[in-house]
């Protein structure tokens, strides 16, 4: 492969030669092509975009196509005028409302995760240790929601909470309330929608961690003098670690900045910084603010996961 | 800890008197139809080394588990020391179990392993910390005491699963195929240091194994298990010299096998004919009536080279040589003594330069005494 190639012949015949010889400038281009082409991946789609609404950020708002200002301008003279806004970002940090959006938007990712986790360990754990047949159809039962739009099942709780809704119907009828319970609209309802459309994203790792698991070591643990609760807490629920790790990750990241449900099912108290960028993009088609939240949203994301992922790698060092 | 006992005189099954350490009685295990231990009773001693011997799924696994009460018997009753276990959970049984695949606690450091045990029947710190010293003593695994697992090699995983099962001081230790997981070389060292092991510390062992050697070598008694059942327990002499059933025969080394019947019975030898018109006179301490189809079992090294064969004189027979194995120590040849039957024999190599006594396609003659096989009804 490294032999160096044969001096092409000159004429017409040399066009053979000139295709490798483009092949060996690209080889000379991408030296390392299994790092390069996910770092060229990278960069183009998710540096280029991030310089971009970072930049957007830093404009000022304006009645023309794209709405914002452009970052620098050639001025008379030879004089490059580059004009930073750093009032968005500003904004963002000193008003009260995208400060309680931002915190609500954590709030109710933590609260789902938790939920997430709470209710989806139990399922992943039963179908991890469910006899081989029944866990393909288990699994299947998770998985099957996806086959229908992601919006039609967040419409579908819509006619379930709403006050005339089945939920608040059945109640009725058991004769557990007397008045329909005002549930859509509002942050439960978000809570609910979150927890059900998540959920999947739980259980998933959890199992594949689940299953993995030796069901020797809790025999072993049994041998050894320790009763059944005590030997999830030492030994199943340390050694699935990675997998509550990863499945709280797929849940909390995406709800953080989720937009649909507390769209369709919160109400006034359920700001979240999702529902903030959609307004501020397109109902006051302020881009440069928008892009300060999306950045400050990512900020807030990225900087703790990282901080996380050392910490973990460092306990593994040791 | 006292002096190691003497093995020789340590024979409690041979005293009426002796109480059994750890009693099966009538244990029946049933998984959906199958009987995977069917109606086994078994004494076991205190000090003993004991093991269970039998191909996969003869049920001897089970029988283990049930000791550790992993499983629950069908039918049946389990004693240790005098305590009925039987509906005793694992936790609180006072026996542990090294597992075959060992089992250890991958997120733990060899010495959490070792502790694990203890702090469940939570001991103070003080005497942890020192029984936990005394097992990785005890295995020589100190210096690893702060690895895990997944950073030691298969025979360092054996030790550990071994000082972890026993740093709690059981009654009995299990050990499931205890050396399964080792090379040969490996098998072979610790199969002794098992055994030593075992002497100093005193507790009563039961190991599962398939490996009829690895049995042989370590146990104070043997039983042979075939589907669910025991079909034969005693010391590996015994099992050996006396095998009870053609079955065990045959799972235990090699074995020449004559099938033939009863001409005579004479005191305690028995005239035999076997098939081919041989005739044998083999002692027989258990008379057998006249016809009674029976299996003479003599084993290859008791057959030897006649010096002065006589065509139909008793206990020998005449063949051809059709395989040699030389094995260093002792060569094995297989005679062919009539289209149906080969002998195997066994003879040691005694001179190193010594024209080889026999070779292919010669004509040799053999005999054996009769005290060295047995007469098999089963």
């Amino acid at each position: 492969m490294s032999a160096p190639a044969p001096p092409s012949p000159p004429g017409p015949a040399a066009n053979g030669g000139g295709i490798r010889h483009s092949l060996q400038r690209l080889r000379h281009l991408l030296p390392y092509p299994d790092i390069a082409i996910p770092a060229l991946w990278l960069v183009l789609f998710f540096v280029l975009p991030f310089i971009i609404v970072l930049q957007i950020s830093m404009a000022e708002p304006a009645l023309a196509q794209p709405p914002y200002t452009p970052l620098w301008q050639w001025a008379t003279d030879g004089v490059l005028q580059i004009r930073l806004n750093l009032q968005n970002v500003l904004l963002v940090w000193s008003d009260d409302l995208y400060l309680a959006a931002f915190l609500n938007s954590l709030w109710v990712a933590f609260v789902c995760t938790l939920l997430c986790l709470l209710i989806g360990y139990p399922m992943a754990y039963a179908i991890a240790t469910a006899p081989e047949r029944r866990r393909v159809a288990l699994l299947m039962l998770i998985i099957l929601p996806f086959w229908t739009s992601f919006l039609i099942r967040v419409y579908a709780w819509i006619g379930i909470l709403k006050p005339e809704g089945l939920l608040n119907n059945f109640l009725l009828w058991l004769g557990l309330i007397d008045t329909p319970l005002a549930i859509l609209h509002t942050q439960t309802a978000v809570f609910i929608g979150v927890v059900y459309s998540y959920l999947p994203f739980m259980i998933l790792p959890l199992y594949a961690n689940l299953a993995r698991m030796d069901l020797t070591l809790l025999e072993a643990a049994a041998d050894l003098g320790c009763r059944a609760p005590r030997a999830f807490l030492r030994i199943t629920l340390p050694l699935s670690l990675p997998g509550i790790v990863a499945g709280s990750m797929l849940v909390f990241i995406p709800v953080v900045g989720e937009f649909v449900i507390p769209d369709l099912l919160g109400g006034p108290d359920s700001l979240m910084v999702g529902r903030m960028l959609w307004t501020e993009f397109f109902g006051n088609k302020d881009w440069p603010l928008a892009s300060a939240i999306a950045i400050l949203l990512l900020i807030l994301l990225v900087v703790p996961f990282v901080a996380m992922q050392r910490w973990q790698q460092r306990l593994e060092a040791d | 800890m006292a002096g190691p006992p003497d093995r020789r005189r340590l024979e409690p099954w041979q005293d009426p008197k002796a109480e059994p350490y750890v009693r099966i009685a009538g244990v029946t295990k049933k998984f959906g139809d199958v009987y995977a231990v069917d109606n086994v009773s078994l004494d076991i001693f205190q000090g003993e080394f004991f093991s269970l011997l039998g191909g996969s799924g003869c049920g001897k696994t089970t029988l283990l588990r049930m000791l550790a009460g992993l499983e629950q018997p069908t039918q049946g009753r389990i004693f240790i020391d005098g305590v009925d276990v039987t509906e005793v959970p694992p936790y609180s049984r006072p026996v542990n179990m090294m597992f075959q695949s060992y089992a250890l606690f991958p997120h733990m450091t060899v010495e959490q392993n070792v502790e694990f045990g203890l702090k469940q029947e939570k001991m103070p710190r003080a005497e942890r910390a020192e029984r936990v010293g005394e097992m990785l003593d005890l295995l020589k695994i100190t210096a690893l005491r702060k690895r895990r697992p997944d950073q030691l090699s298969g025979g360092q995983r054996q030790r550990v699963a071994l000082a972890r099962s026993l740093a709690k001081h059981p009654k009995l230790l299990l050990l499931d195929e205890p050396l399964g997981a080792l090379d040969k070389r490996l098998r072979e060292a610790t199969q002794f240091e098992l055994v030593n092991l075992q002497e100093r510390i005193g507790i009563t062992f039961v190991t599962v194994t398939h490996d009829q050697e690895e049995a042989m070598t370590m146990s104070t008694r043997i039983a042979v298990m075939d589907a669910g059942q025991i079909i034969q327990v005693d010391t590996p002499t015994g099992i050996y010299e006396f095998p009870n059933s053609r079955l065990v025969a045959q799972f235990i080394g090699s074995v020449n096998l004559f099938e033939g019947k009863i001409i005579e019975q004479i005191g305690d030898e028995a005239i035999i004919e076997a098939h081919g018109g041989t005739m044998m006179r083999m002692r027989s301490p258990m008379p057998h009536a006249t016809g009674t189809p029976v299996s003479v079992a003599i084993r290859p090294e008791k057959i030897r080279l006649a010096r002065d064969y006589q065509e139909g004189a008793v206990n020998q027979v005449r063949g051809v040589v059709e395989d040699i194995a030389y094995l260093g120590d002792v060569s094995i040849y297989h005679v062919r003594i009539s289209a149906e039957q080969m002998v195997e024999m066994t003879l040691a190599n005694v001179h190193p330069r010594a024209e080889q006594a026999l070779t292919w396609d010669q004509e040799v003659a053999m005999e054996w005494a009769p005290t060295s096989g047995v007469v098999l009804t089963d």
